[in-house]
């Protein structure tokens, strides 16, 4: 098999008969959500003119996480109960999947989704920990952050396949990832978003989320997309806790937390999620 | 003993009626007739609470509540305006003013503010603010009645401007006994645990949630025994068992909401009330 050029990556995220966009509905309906001066009225209302939308958001109001007795059957009332930051939250979870479905097989988008969302909530639940506010681009730059992976798949499949069978394609690395296909998820990563003309911050996280933790003395959303990323193992086991062996290199902004704290609440917000998202997924 | 108060108002009649009602009440009172006036009575004089109206010819309340609170925040203060502009609200909220007072008010509005004012403990009565769009405020209070009492200020000029005075006071009280709750039952007082209160207001129809850290309670037993006791005996066995009318209160918001839903754990609610007719 020829290795992946740069040539036929950079064809291939620019095709948009390949690649999907983001879709249209809900990057209007995100842009709405984070404009301050967005009314509840105006937010509602495009919602309503999207009814698998709506039926989303309605379906995760009423699922068992915020178990609510009675049915909620308005788009208001499911704003309400979720609140701001989830509902922004959940359609640009919703718009990163709908955008792939079809276009990958629907095993590994679930793979990559469930993933992506783990490191986006560790993002946003570390910040919190942290006392920090991005102002949610943490969350979109975890959801994101990992997308090189589905383009690869779209772009090349093939490529993807020999990937596939050499071992587990979120945990090999990008070295090997360079060796085997002569391209690797975090390059195409970036691509992609310049493709789709992501925020330079979101593409810097896609791009680099799987350097070393050496230089992150200071809490930026790349560093939080990494040290989200490296605690992806603690944090998909079932039994968080065992600290001792994520060792932090010397000075790094998260020595000062609690790792303990952080993986509970990375868990606490696991359990909500892990519903949500399979309501989503459905 | 009750203090030095300021108030700020250019209209003369309600500053002379607001002055002598205070008076005649007990409080010490000084009267800027402007913005500027009552920047210079702050630079002469210990003030313990300011009163002041939101809109001047010279400057806004809302700026004169940044400025004291940048100065001295222990002074109180309480903003007066009408409740015509939502904006006016958070913006108070934001500028660290204690109370809101939503003209026009009659004088046991003033003093019960004024009070409200003096009693105030701010480190138990914190409000932040998670989240504002037109039509759809997200609060996070303090678990204590202060901060329930200094936010509902705040919401009644929201309120009040959407909703017909019948309609108003029943969600007022809604708001009142729910957040109570919220603050005795579910976080037990708890200083150190918050109440969510978020509101939503869309064409007619205001909808609000209330939610807790606590365990919460079981609400469906709660009902069926409430619905089963017409509320006159209710109120009966509430006062021979000498308990506060708490259940009465879920009973009546039951029969005035629209709406009225609860999680499976009890420790949150949603109450949606849809404006006349
Ligand atoms: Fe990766």
């Amino acid at each position: 098999m020829e290795p992946l050029s740069f040539q036929r990556l950079a064809e291939g995220v620019r095709d948009n008969t390949l690649l999907p966009s983001l879709p249209a509905a809900v990057l209007a309906a995100q842009r709405l959500v984070n404009n301050p001066e967005s009314s509840i009225n105006q937010i509602a209302s495009l919602l309503e003119a999207d009814p698998s939308m709506t039926l989303k958001l309605l379906k995760v109001a009423n699922s068992a996480y915020y178990g609510m007795r009675r049915r909620i059957d308005s788009i208001v009332t499911a704003l309400i109960v979720l609140g701001l930051r989830t509902t922004n939250q959940l359609l640009q979870t919703v718009g990163i999947i709908s955008a792939f479905s079809g276009r990958v097989e629907p095993d590994f988008l679930q793979d990559l989704t469930s993933r992506s969302v783990l490191v986006a909530m560790a993002c946003s639940v570390i910040a919190d920990v942290a006392g920090s506010r991005f102002n949610g681009v943490e969350y979109t730059a975890g959801l994101l952050h990992d997308m090189g992976h589905a383009a690869i798949h779209v772009i090349a499949p093939e490529h993807a396949g020999l990937l596939k069978e050499m071992g587990d394609p979120f945990t090999m690395g990008c070295e090997k990832e360079q060796a085997l296909i002569g391209a690797d998820h975090c390059q195409v990563g970036k691509l992609l978003a310049e493709a789709w003309g992501l925020p330079d911050i979101v593409a810097e996280c896609m791009a680099t989320h799987h350097r070393s933790l050496d230089g992150d003395k200071k809490l930026t959303i790349p560093g939080l997309v990494r040290f989200a990323v490296y605690l992806t193992p603690c944090l998909a086991r079932e039994e968080p806790g065992e600290t001792a062996h994520v060792p932090l290199p010397e000075g790094h902004f998260a020595s000062v937390l609690s790792l303990d704290d952080i993986l509970h609440a990375v868990k606490d917000r696991l359990d909500e999620v892990g519903e949500i998202k399979d309501l989503l997924i459905s | 003993m009750n203090g030095k108060l300021m108030i700020v108002e250019n209209e003369a009649g309600t500053r002379l009626w607001m002055a002598e009602l205070l008076r005649s009440n007990g409080y010490e009172i000084r009267e800027a007739s402007s913005f500027h006036e009552a920047l210079r009575l702050l630079d002469r004089e210990e003030i313990d609470m300011v009163i002041s109206s939101v809109g001047m010819p010279d400057g806004s309340g809302i700026e004169l509540a940044e400025v004291v609170k940048k100065r001295r925040p222990r002074t109180r203060l309480a903003l007066m305006a009408g409740d015509d502009v939502e904006a006016h609200a958070i913006k108070g909220i934001r500028s660290g003013a204690d109370f809101y007072l939503t003209k026009p008010f009659a004088g046991v509005d003033l003093l019960e503010t004024v009070q409200n004012m003096a009693e105030l403990k701010p480190e138990a009565a914190r409000i932040d603010i998670d989240g504002a769009r037109p039509g759809w405020y997200e609060f996070v209070i303090t678990s204590s009645e202060d901060a329930l009492i200094r936010l509902q200020s705040f919401l009644n000029a929201i309120l009040k401007n959407v909703l017909d005075e019948e309609r108003f006071w029943d969600v007022h009280f809604a708001i009142s006994e729910l957040g109570r709750n919220a603050v005795e039952w579910g976080n037990r007082f708890d200083i150190e645990s918050v109440v969510k209160l978020s509101i939503g207001i869309k064409d007619n129809a205001v909808t609000i949630k209330i939610e807790d850290e606590g365990d919460g309670f079981d609400v469906r037993q709660i009902l069926q025994t409430l619905e089963a006791t017409p509320l006159p005996e209710l109120e009966e066995k509430r006062m021979a068992e000498s308990k506060r009318p708490g259940g009465m209160g879920i009973r009546i918001i039951n029969e005035t909401a629209d709406r009225l839903i609860f999680n499976k754990e009890g420790n949150m609610v949603l109450m949606q009330f849809f404006a006349g007719d």
